[in-house]
């Protein structure tokens, strides 16, 4: 996607739902994720890199745009804490 | 730790039709926290409930059954089975090989020609091994910067499983930029156990691009790789989860993930018909879902996606207890294949693996795009429930086969 089009194109509006908390935040389609899982953690009080962003199941990376994954104005973004159990103990 | 010695727990399914059968033929886990006795050795043979899955498999829709084709029965392994591993064959993949900076570690060296050199992370639970060599450690410390250069030379190798007849073919990583391959140190190594069978190691040449998980990536050293090696929705290993992989160590919804997709790539390169009809959810979406209960998780699968599959996977990574769940009354049938732990060291546990069908017809289903998608006749729900988080569904009288049927059919 050339600049050009990322400058055309409106921002559109993303939901971030953190169990049942949401957060509203406008983004460029052609913008990464990095500024908005940085004000979504701020927002929640979480540290940098704390929540896991999914959309429609596919886990997001502060690389990814919105272009690059089809969203529209008011899709949703779920963010997760991470899950965390089980393991398995020193072989012996 | 107490828990600990029921990490010892080694489960095997019992799977009566050839592609079932296939799905779960590799998956071996263990508990990681204490189970009832008489788990151990259930296993409910319903003979009606199979017939009648596979009945209607076979009945219409004739996409879902280009998607599923069925093989012909394999010789070796019958239509009804129950499949153990005995400790015997487990025990060779349990032990990490020795390396001489982790001296406790046991050797095992099935298909590591030097096996002093290397240190081994074991992904038990999806029979699938990650391997991390002193190649590799020498690799990273040569180019620190990249954090994804120091995998930029790898070997994917599969162990096919003792009962299947044929050695599964070598999986085929999708590799951006080849890159020369040194001839040692496997660095990423699926086996479907145990590991004294037939083994095949391929050269798989493959920069771990960094660009993976979509156009822009910018290099991180935190980073290993994704999986898959490219594309949106990968799963990303980085150090953490890397060092999640060694022992007594618990284990994230990347691994969780990383590992079924690992597993089911794998399948792909034995049954591609078979890994096609497969899909694996988010290890979210049941926890979406029983929170906050359909409107949430509807947002987690595409419904061409999942109602096009013959088998649905659906991890549970979470072992909360006092969450609210969705009620429903939805009536499963449904039959464990899971049963007989023995007594060795694995990773992850799938006590509550099941089988469901279909609770509501097919021609009921409700989906809201497009309207005439075809619903796979007797889809199999598998639940991989790697913390028992079933049991103690099932004291509060709810059953997760039951929310996930209510849910996704």
């Amino acid at each position: 996607m050339s600049e050009d089009q990322e400058d055309v194109k409106p921002k559109i509006t993303i939901v971030i739902d953190f169990e049942g908390q949401h957060c509203t935040v406008r983004v460029r389609p052609g913008a990464t994720f990095k500024k908005l899982f940085e004000v979504t953690e701020k927002r929640f009080g979480k540290e940098p890199g704390t929540f896991k962003f999914t959309f429609a199941g596919k886990r997001l990376y502060p690389h990814n745009t919105a272009a690059e994954l089809d969203m529209e104005d008011g899709d949703t973004i779920d963010a997760h804490l991470e899950q965390l159990g089980g393991g398995h103990p020193i072989p012996r | 730790m107490d828990q600990d010695e029921d990490l010892d727990t080694l489960m095997a399914c019992t799977l009566e039709e050839d592609v079932v059968d296939s799905i779960a033929k590799i998956m071996c886990f263990s508990s990681p926290f204490p189970r009832p006795a008489s788990s151990t050795t259930s296993h409910v043979d319903s003979p009606t409930i199979k017939s009648s899955i596979a009945g209607s498999s076979r009945s219409s829709h004739p996409r879902s059954l280009r998607e599923t084709p069925r093989k012909p029965p394999i010789a070796k392994l019958p239509t009804t089975r129950v499949s153990r591993f005995p400790p015997s064959n487990c025990q060779p993949m349990a032990k990490p090989t020795q390396d001489a900076r982790q001296p406790s570690r046991k050797s095992a060296g099935a298909i590591i020609s030097k096996p002093s050199s290397i240190r081994r992370l074991v992904l038990r639970g999806f029979g699938v091994r990650v391997e991390n060599t002193k190649g590799w450690m020498a690799c990273s410390e040569k180019s620190p910067g990249s954090g994804l250069g120091d995998l930029n030379t790898s070997k994917v190798s599969i162990i096919s499983p003792s009962s299947p007849s044929t050695p599964c073919p070598p999986t085929t990583v999708p590799a951006t930029v080849s890159q020369p391959v040194e001839a040692a140190t496997p660095l990423i190594c699926v086996d479907t156990m145990p590991p004294t069978e037939s083994v095949e190691v391929e050269n798989v040449p493959h920069s771990l691009s960094i660009r993976a998980g979509g156009a822009g990536a910018v290099p991180d050293p935190e980073i290993k790789f994704y999986y898959p090696f490219s594309g949106i929705g990968a799963v990303k290993i980085s150090t953490r989860e890397w060092q999640l992989l060694e022992a007594n160590r618990m284990v994230n919804d990347s691994v969780i993930e990383f590992g079924l997709r690992l597993w089911l790539d794998e399948v792909r390169a034995d049954d591609p018909h078979l890994a096609d009809a497969t899909i694996i959810l988010s290890p979210f979406f049941f926890t979406q879902l029983s929170e906050q209960g359909y409107a949430a998780a509807r947002r987690y699968i595409n419904p061409v996606d999942v109602f096009t599959k013959a088998f649905i996977i659906v991890p549970i990574h979470d072992k909360s207890e006092e969450k609210p769940l969705v009620s429903c009354d939805c009536h499963v049938s449904r039959e464990h294949f899971w049963c007989a732990p023995n007594s060795y060291t694995t990773l992850f546990s799938v006590k509550g693996a099941q089988r469901i069908r279909w609770a509501v017809p097919p021609e009921t289903v409700q989906v809201a795009q497009p309207s005439n998608l075809p619903c796979v006749p007797g889809a199999t729900i598998l639940i991989f429930d790697s913390l028992h988080y079933s049991d103690a569904m099932r004291q509060k009288m709810i059953d997760p086969a039951t929310l996930l049927s209510s849910f996704l059919c």
